[in-house]
């Protein structure tokens, strides 16, 4: 198993893992408690549209992504800015959409057979080492604005008319927050793929919401605990020669379903 | 700008104050209008009226998050929205707790959001402020306590904490008895009393029996507002409220110092008997 780590794409993978787990704890525990899961799952699948889009001009493509499922993440806040009424309409048709935009750009580039599936499922065994530098800053960017925004970010998710009448600017952070979880689904997609983000983003702050006391402990905890999920997945695909997307989020399950029955056993034991 | 209190110089300038305001949402009718009407410092003031009847309209316009389309709004002498630093405001809550890692104290160091600086972290200055606030509505014991872990009762008195952190002049509570059950209600209201001695206090509700605890004067408001210095509720708010000629028969409980009821008519057929019924007034209060 150490062996392993001799490779550079095993060490890039960890790399990888451990990077795309700080946005996935921090920003999956935002979105966890703004309770916009499925915007999220929204902006994550658009993001396949922003892949096609860089295969089909050409252009480098976690960048090109970035960009695109920001941009996203401000249209499905500028669409759910008032409320979050309507709000699934339209992420049936963002979430279907930007798929086929990806799809059909793939089809439209020539000579390019892309492998859909590395994006469906993560292709974290082939990060190359630029891309981890990309992954590094979007992480700093995302800890430093959210603990520049740390006391409004808790207002916003605890309740939005109260902050807004105290001043906060909460539409601003609307868009903030749906921006941030464009960047970070993109690195997430890098590393378990398109159809599995939405696990890694919101198994592990919801095992850390019991757990916490603040939205920063969670946050941390959420953090770890995606670290594990990474690491110890990856061990697993590397020992049975499984998908390693696949398997991060297995591990992911197995323990969210070990804590629900723990909790279950608990429950009865009071009882 | 135009002097707009017509009050004599040296006069008192009223806390809150609507001249010939009308407000709709879009292209639609007037949900509120001829709105004319001032409150002044000090008061205790029950906003009472239907649902739908514009009563959380009403209070946008004076928090400043909606513009009237008509007339002028004055909170403090001022432009609604430079005002709402000074307003305390609780906002109507659902009585649904929401499971959030968020801990009492950090509830009322949110009134103070707007007014702190930057960092992720707020100050042992203003940490104080919060703990002083949570002192005054007995809930100091708890803070450290999950919000999501008390009582309907026990969080309503973090949330007027929390509107009390920033030391409001006016406080304006929007159903804050709908989740607690009548003991919470009435030391509740026995706070509220105790608050209004340091300030302005408007309580929007759509039960009519606040009037007993403690208000000093009732707005009623149903497209348009009544604002009756006394803390009573009469006919003529009743058939504003709830329309005339109601073939069922308004009876409100009240619960002042001697248990009473409020009847359409006194004397008349639907008046049980009540002690009040000597007079045309109806019981109110301190009845």
């Amino acid at each position: 198993m150490i062996q392993a780590l001799s490779y550079e794409f095993m060490q890039n993978a960890l790399w990888a893992g451990l990077l795309a787990s700080v946005a996935c704890g921090i920003i999956g525990t935002l979105v966890v408690a703004n309770r916009v899961v499925f915007l999220a799952g929204a902006v994550a699948h658009a993001a396949y549209g922003g892949v096609g889009l860089a295969y089909f001009l050409g252009w480098p493509v976690l960048p090109c992504t970035v960009g695109f499922s920001v941009a996203a993440g401000g249209a499905v806040a500028a669409a759910t800015a008032r409320s979050l009424d309507g709000a699934d309409r339209l992420i049936g048709a963002l979430w279907a959409g930007g798929m086929a935009t990806g799809v059909i750009l793939l089809d439209l580039t020539p000579g390019y057979n892309a492998d859909l599936m590395s994006f469906l499922f993560g292709s974290i065994l082939a990060v190359p080492r630029a891309d981890l530098w990309l992954m590094l800053g979007l992480d700093a960017a995302i800890v430093a604005v959210t603990l520049f925004f740390h006391k409004e970010f808790t207002a916003l998710a605890f309740d939005r008319e109260f902050a807004s009448v105290r001043g906060v600017p909460v539409l601003a952070l609307h868009f903030l927050l749906l921006a941030l979880v464009g960047a970070s689904v993109v690195m997430v997609i890098r590393v378990v793929g398109l159809i599995l983000v939405m696990a890694l983003l919101t198994i592990p702050p919801g095992l850390a919401l019991p757990a916490s006391r603040s939205l920063g402990g969670m946050m941390a905890r959420s953090v770890a605990l995606a670290a594990l999920f990474c690491t110890a997945g990856l061990a697993l695909s590397y020992a049975l020669d499984l998908t390693s997307g696949a398997s991060i989020i297995a591990v992911a399950v197995a323990a969210f379903a070990a804590d629900a029955l723990r909790r279950r056993l608990a429950g009865r034991r009071r009882a | 700008m135009v002097q707009l209190g017509k009050a004599a110089p040296g006069a008192p300038v009223p806390v809150v104050e609507f001249r010939g305001v009308g407000f709709a949402y879009g292209p639609g009718p007037e949900v509120l209008r001829d709105l004319n009407f001032s409150i002044a410092a000090g008061d205790y003031v029950a906003v009472l009226g239907p649902n739908g009847g514009g009563k959380s309209t009403l209070l946008k316009l004076i928090l400043g998050v909606l513009a009237p389309g008509r007339g002028v709004v004055r909170v403090f002498g001022g432009p609604p929205r430079g005002a709402a630093r000074r307003i305390g405001y609780m906002p109507q809550s659902t009585g649904m707790a929401r499971q959030l890692p968020v801990t009492v104290l950090d509830v009322a160091l949110m009134g103070l959001l707007g007014a702190t600086g930057r960092g992720p972290r707020f100050t042992p200055a203003e940490r104080a402020r919060a703990e002083a606030a949570l002192e005054r509505t007995g809930m100091l014991e708890l803070r450290d306590r999950l919000v999501s872990d008390l009582s309907g009762g026990q969080r309503q008195r973090v949330y007027i904490a929390r509107a009390l952190v920033a030391d409001p002049q006016m406080l304006i509570l929007d159903e804050p008895t709908a989740s607690v059950d009548a003991q919470g209600r009435c030391s509740l209201l026995e706070l509220l009393a105790e608050l209004n001695r340091d300030m302005t206090i408007l309580y929007v509700s759509h039960d009519l029996s606040i009037v007993a605890g403690g208000v000093r004067s009732v707005i009623c408001v149903n497209r348009t507002v009544h604002l009756h210095g006394r803390p009573e509720v009469t006919r003529d708010m009743l058939t504003m409220m709830y329309g005339g000629g109601h073939s069922c028969p308004v009876e409100i409980f009240t619960h002042g110092e001697v248990p009473h009821r409020v009847v359409p008519r006194h004397g008349g057929p639907d008046c049980p008997g009540c002690p009040g019924c000597q007079g045309d007034a109806a019981p109110g209060g301190e009845a």
